[in-house]
């Protein structure tokens, strides 16, 4: 075993440790308690006190009879439905009726959580739209064609295992199928509320597999024709009552969204209608904060990654920028397969140049396409400003190497640009005194400097000063950002300090290959320059955080394209560009048998070794 | 506290921690069981203090030296142990859950060689998923030291593995 599976192994080790806050908090809040599954500590807690066992048991009837949900409601804090805006929680009253049930996302959507961004039926591209009719979906299919809910003890099991749930449907640590609803109805609701669009079979993942925390998952069963909601059975596995909304907030020119779960905080029964309290909960899986315009295609990300095989992961890396952990690594050596497609594409390009146009190929073959957009180009490229500035982010790296613009901690003027740019970076006087950061790193690179640098490799485009913020808002959480100084005249770009400090891609070489069980696998070793401009190597899933989240697209493609074709054995796949210097694009490739006989295996295996081999012998990497 | 902010913060809290508490702990009582009851331990502590209004600034190291406390009294003898070796032992040879009480007895195995300080900083990264920056933080020494700790932690871990790998290789040829 290398460093790399241990550090699998550790993750997949953490994924058993218990979990159970809401447990917690149900069982402090009644008097009697229950007995814990194992040990003494809750008989311990519930002694301590608590009140709701009866309103819990309460909650959990009426949420699970459908004869409650079709009574008419009325709205709680005002005769028009309006709702307290600006709160960071939530009372609404819960409707049942599909009509009803649509009004009350609306308000949520138009009162509390996308100010400005007003709900529209037409709006029916906005992939936040989506996402709430997902959930709209979930609520609908509630009402009549539960497969599934707590209360049942098996439920559609031919279907959960169809789908890839198998039986695992304890209440502990499962999985189950929630809600059916045929893939007609679904366009028939998304008719009715969202213009033109439809839902198609390929839209949905016919397998469930991630075992991550996502809010629920939605499958789509050939055999039924129908899409199910699977949900977690631990936590807030009720979709009724679990929402995903987008939290937005605004501070000087960037706005910063960050997707929050909601979840029934409390219920009021009042004659027939039901007051219901929200409380928030943090999605870990669908956190993100972008700047400005990269909101909506980083939200369709999301969208795609919710209702998608697998997407889990790359999410994670893409989009909350913190996992730090490795994510992507764990689920695609899980599940990545290949395809002959990935064969076919031509990796090396022969300068930047090429490689820039290679990339746009690929982002435009692979990469969902906005709709109203044609698609990431070299020439659009702010038609797209999440895969703009992922190049962009590149190419700021790419001036970084040459060592001239990173703003040093000795810097005299250094704490004056960082309190200029809001940028919370106190430092202390000792060597190593640092209280607080929340970026570690900045970098520096003057707005004309920096368009040269850029005129390089994009066509026409020249950067602004009014096309950055001027500050980063407090809590403001991405791994990185960009600001401008209209005193100093530069762009700084800090950078979380996260696990991942620091924003240069690794440069991955292919250290050794190792042969187990009929197992080729790669240890790739990442190259990163540690402070001090020392060079110093590790093996490191964090090589993949090098990856642009486009390329985490790139890469799920690939994933959909190898799970459409069973028979290959490319096991996983990682495509990582390196931009700094001559921008290298390396591929990391883990083979597997898949029962197709050693002899079909070895045979690919070897001609996947081939390849590596050419990729590093055309960047000058030195060869296995 | 049922609807208070001190219950929000304290779900924040738990979510943000659970892991790294019950690594912690793990690591100290090598059992789950107990781990998991030096968790819930060092939660109840917790939810106390909040619902007594107390501002807790550190809130992860204090959650982690709680926890560290409930594992030391037992490792005291207030309790008794069964150590993730024996506890393999208990269960169906086979099984799901054999397989993961042998994995984190691997784990435990392989941790256990590397120096308590780095040793902390990997569980607290690894497993309990917290960023450098904010290990360092909860340990009280500087994000430089804690990336620096887990750098050489990651390297000593490549050896051990080696060594380890080479160790199975002879222990196989010799059955042979």
């Amino acid at each position: 075993m290398n460093l790399f599976s241990f550090n699998r192994m550790c993750r997949r080790a953490a994924r058993h440790a218990p979990y159970h806050p809401e447990k917690f908090i149900g069982e402090y809040r009644q008097e009697a308690g229950r007995a814990r599954p194992r040990g003494n500590f809750w008989p311990r807690l519930a002694t301590i006190g608590g009140t709701a066992l009866v309103a819990a048991a309460a909650v959990a009837i009426t949420l699970c009879t459908p004869l409650f949900r079709e009574r008419p409601v009325t709205v709680v804090p005002g005769s028009d439905g309006s709702l307290p805006s600006g709160s960071s929680s939530v009372d609404i009253l819960v409707d049942v009726p599909e009509q009803a049930e649509l009004l009350r996302l609306e308000k949520l959507w138009n009162t509390l959580y996308l100010v400005g961004n007003t709900y529209s039926p037409a709006g029916q591209a906005d992939p936040q739209h989506m996402m709430m009719l997902l959930h709209l979906l979930g609520g609908t299919a509630f009402q009549g064609s539960i497969v599934q809910g707590f209360q049942d003890a098996l439920g559609d099991l031919e279907a959960s295992r169809r789908l890839g749930l198998g039986e695992n449907l304890d209440m502990d640590g499962g999985r189950r199928l929630y809600c059916k609803i045929s893939l007609g109805d679904a366009n028939r609701i998304a008719k009715e509320y969202f213009v033109g669009l439809t839902f198609q079979a390929e839209d949905f993942p016919t397998q469930y597999v991630s075992d991550g925390d996502e809010t629920g998952q939605w499958i789509y069963d050939q055999e039924t024709d129908s899409v199910y909601l699977a949900i977690g059975a631990v936590g807030f596995a009720n979709p009724y009552n679990r929402y995903i909304v987008c939290q937005r907030e605004t501070e000087g020119t960037l706005i910063h969204y960050q997707m929050v779960g909601v979840y029934t905080e409390s219920e009021e029964i009042q004659g027939l209608d039901k007051a219901e309290s929200f409380g928030e909960y943090q999605e870990t899986l669908a956190r993100l904060a972008f700047s400005g315009e990269a909101v909506p295609s980083a939200l369709l990300d999301v969208t795609i990654r919710l209702t998608d095989n697998g997407w889990m992961a790359v999410e994670e890396a893409a989009l909350t920028e913190e996992s730090g952990n490795g994510e992507i690594e764990e689920q695609a050596m899980e599940r990545l397969k290949s395809s002959s497609l990935l064969k076919e594409f031509q990796w090396i390009g022969t300068g930047s140049a090429e490689k820039l146009l290679w990339l746009q190929d690929v982002l435009r073959e692979f990469c969902p396409v906005q709709p109203g957009k044609e698609g990431w180009s070299l020439e659009n490229v702010k038609e797209d400003p999440f895969g703009f500035m992922d190049a962009y982010f590149w190419l700021l790296v790419d001036l970084q190497e040459r060592d001239q613009y990173l703003f040093s901690y000795d810097d005299p003027d250094y704490r004056d640009v960082v309190e200029r740019l809001s940028l919370s970076v106190p430092m202390s006087e000792e060597e190593y005194g640092v209280k607080e950061t929340q970026f570690d790193l900045i970098y520096r690179f003057p707005l004309e400097e920096l368009n040269t640098g850029i005129a390089r490799f994009f066509q026409g485009i020249r950067l602004a000063p009014e096309d950055f913020p001027t500050a980063v808002p407090e809590g403001y959480t991405s791994e990185r950002a960009f600001v401008y100084d209209a005193v100093t005249g530069c762009v700084y770009m800090p950078c979380a300090a996260t696990g991942r400090e620091d924003p240069q891609p690794l440069l991955l070489i292919c250290e050794e290959e190792q042969s187990q069980n009929g197992r080729l696998s790669y240890t790739m070793l990442g190259i990163e320059m540690e402070y001090g401009n020392e060079f110093f190597r590790q093996e490191d899933e964090y090589a993949t955080l090098g990856v642009s989240s486009r390329f985490g697209d790139f890469q799920q493609r690939l994933w959909k394209f190898a799970q459409a074709n069973p028979d290959e054995i490319l096991y996983s796949a990682q495509v990582t560009v390196e931009t700094s210097g001559d921008r290298y694009i390396i591929v990391s490739l883990e083979t597997a048998p898949l029962n197709s006989g050693d002899a079909d295996d070895l045979q690919q295996a070897k001609e996947l070794l081939e390849a590596s081999q050419s990729l590093r012998a055309a960047y000058g990497v030195p060869a296995l | 506290m049922e609807s208070s902010p001190q219950r929000k913060e304290f779900l924040r809290l738990y979510d943000t921690y659970y892991k790294a508490v019950y690594f912690t702990a793990l690591g100290l009582v090598h059992q789950p069981d107990a781990a998991e009851d030096c968790m819930q331990e060092a939660f109840l502590a917790l939810w106390k203090e909040l619902g007594k209004g107390t501002v807790i600034h550190n809130p992860g190291g204090w959650l982690l030296q709680v926890a560290r406390n409930q594992g030391i009294s037992r490792l005291r003898g207030l309790y008794t142990l069964t150590p993730l070796e024996e506890a393999e032992e208990l269960s169906t040879p086979g099984d799901a859950a054999t397989r993961e009480v042998e994995e984190e007895a691997f784990i435990h195995h392989i941790l256990a060689m590397l120096p308590p300080a780095e040793r902390d900083v990997f569980v607290l990264h690894v497993q309990g998923g917290l960023k450098l920056a904010e290990i360092a933080k909860i340990l009280g020494i500087p994000a430089a030291t804690a990336r620096w700790r887990f750098a050489n932690a990651r390297k000593k871990l490549k050896s051990v593995l080696r060594l380890e790998q080479e160790r199975e290789k002879g222990t196989f040829l010799q059955k042979g």
